[in-house]
């Protein structure tokens, strides 16, 4: 009795070893390790753009003149505890004395895009040397890449009627806008 | 002891958040640039205001828009305004006036009185020379107009008013009025 005991233990102990290799097999593996890093890639259709102030009619002030030529594509991973949003900025030059220069961001285009492509700014900025913000609350999003797929922007160039009319002269000039795609923390 | 746990944790704590800031300067293109051209070209537009009442014909028969004609008779009289809109750059802009065609008997002279402007633009405006004998070589009529507008319309911009004087024996009412039109052509120039 002792004996059949002890070759019972030693069978059922190697059908278990042998259940082992088998399952070992079966299981084997690597770690896989998911990451997405949080990004933020911003990048315009690089349509020129050319604003001239003038009238053709004796008597009249220079009329305003505007260009929705240019879109601003974007593609950011953002965070539970982040948002993004785009501000421009004039980096390099001036705007021409007695005028001023507004831009105003419509809603992204949804045509290729997904995801949270935040709100714009329902006022236009008045570009200045300082980051100004065009949209708002911006999440993981993507805009599509085609030249007219994204945040249309809207440039409005018109005499400033709170100067001399007298600041405008004949010139022609050129200024460096920058977008900037930024996070903003919720802490 | 408890101190030393709380230090522990405000330290973890600033690691973490050092952690999760660092990611965002790691990214590379999350700046656009681009280029924007302004222009603003060279202004000098002339044209006139009349009153709807007065016998006046004008035209642009000079083709320019910074050149206008006005056929004038004996009763026009001051109901003509001079509009114009002006850029500059270094140089100021002036205005003649000549007369184009038609010619006045010897013993006639016509003369215009050039008002101030009435204010209703912006910008430096031009002066008024006062009052000039009409001839058919330009005369400055209005000088050192910097970039402006003066407005559009009657009530804006120079009054121009006519005199025509004739010697006492000579009655213009009967000489002029079906036979003489003077054409009085106003040219707005660049010194540039």
């Amino acid at each position: 009795m002792k004996k059949s005991g002890l070759i019972l233990i030693i069978l059922v102990g190697s059908l278990l070893l042998t259940t082992n290799a088998w399952t070992q097999e079966w299981i084997a593996g690597d770690n896989v390790t998911l990451e997405v890093f949080s990004f933020a890639l911003i990048e315009t259709n690089h349509a020129p753009i050319s604003l001239t102030l003038t009238t053709s009619t004796a008597g009249e002030i220079v009329a305003p003149s505007s260009n929705s030529d240019l879109f601003v594509k974007i593609s950011s991973i953002s965070s539970w505890s982040m948002t993004r949003r785009i501000t421009a900025q004039i980096s390099n030059g001036l705007v021409p004395n007695g005028t001023i220069l507004t831009l105003q961001s419509a809603p992204s285009t949804t045509t290729n895009s997904g995801g949270n492509l935040g709100s714009p700014v329902a006022t236009p900025i008045i570009l200045s040397g300082n980051d100004q913000i065009l949209v708002n609350q911006i999440g993981t999003c993507y805009t599509g890449t085609g030249i007219n797929d994204g945040y249309q922007m809207t440039f409005t160039w018109a005499p400033d009627v709170s100067t001399n009319y007298s600041l405008i002269e004949t010139i022609t000039t050129s200024v460096t806008i920058v977008f900037t795609l930024s996070s903003q923390w919720w802490y | 002891m408890i101190v030393y746990k709380k230090n522990i944790l405000i330290f973890s704590l600033i690691v973490l958040f050092f952690s999760l800031s660092t990611i965002i300067p790691a990214q590379n293109n999350n700046t656009a640039e681009m280029s924007l051209t302004f222009n603003i070209p060279s202004i000098a537009l002339i044209d006139f205001a009349v009153d709807g009442s007065q016998m006046i014909t004008y035209s642009f028969s000079y083709s320019t828009l910074n050149q206008v004609e006005q056929i004038i008779t004996p009763t026009t009289a001051d109901k003509t305004w001079l509009n114009y809109s002006s850029v500059i750059g270094d140089l100021t802009n002036y205005i003649t006036a000549h007369i184009s065609s038609g010619s006045l008997p010897a013993d006639v002279s016509l003369y215009v009185l050039i008002g101030n402007d009435a204010g209703a633009g912006d910008g430096i405006i031009g002066t008024s020379v006062g009052q000039i004998t009409l001839s058919s070589f330009p005369q400055n009529i209005i000088t050192d107009i910097g970039s402006c507008y003066t407005g559009r319309g009657i009530y804006k911009g120079h009054q121009l008013t006519y005199i025509w004087e004739n010697p006492e024996s000579y009655n213009y009412s009967i000489n002029f009025e079906n036979g003489y039109a003077i054409a009085v052509t106003y040219t707005i120039t660049s010194t540039e």
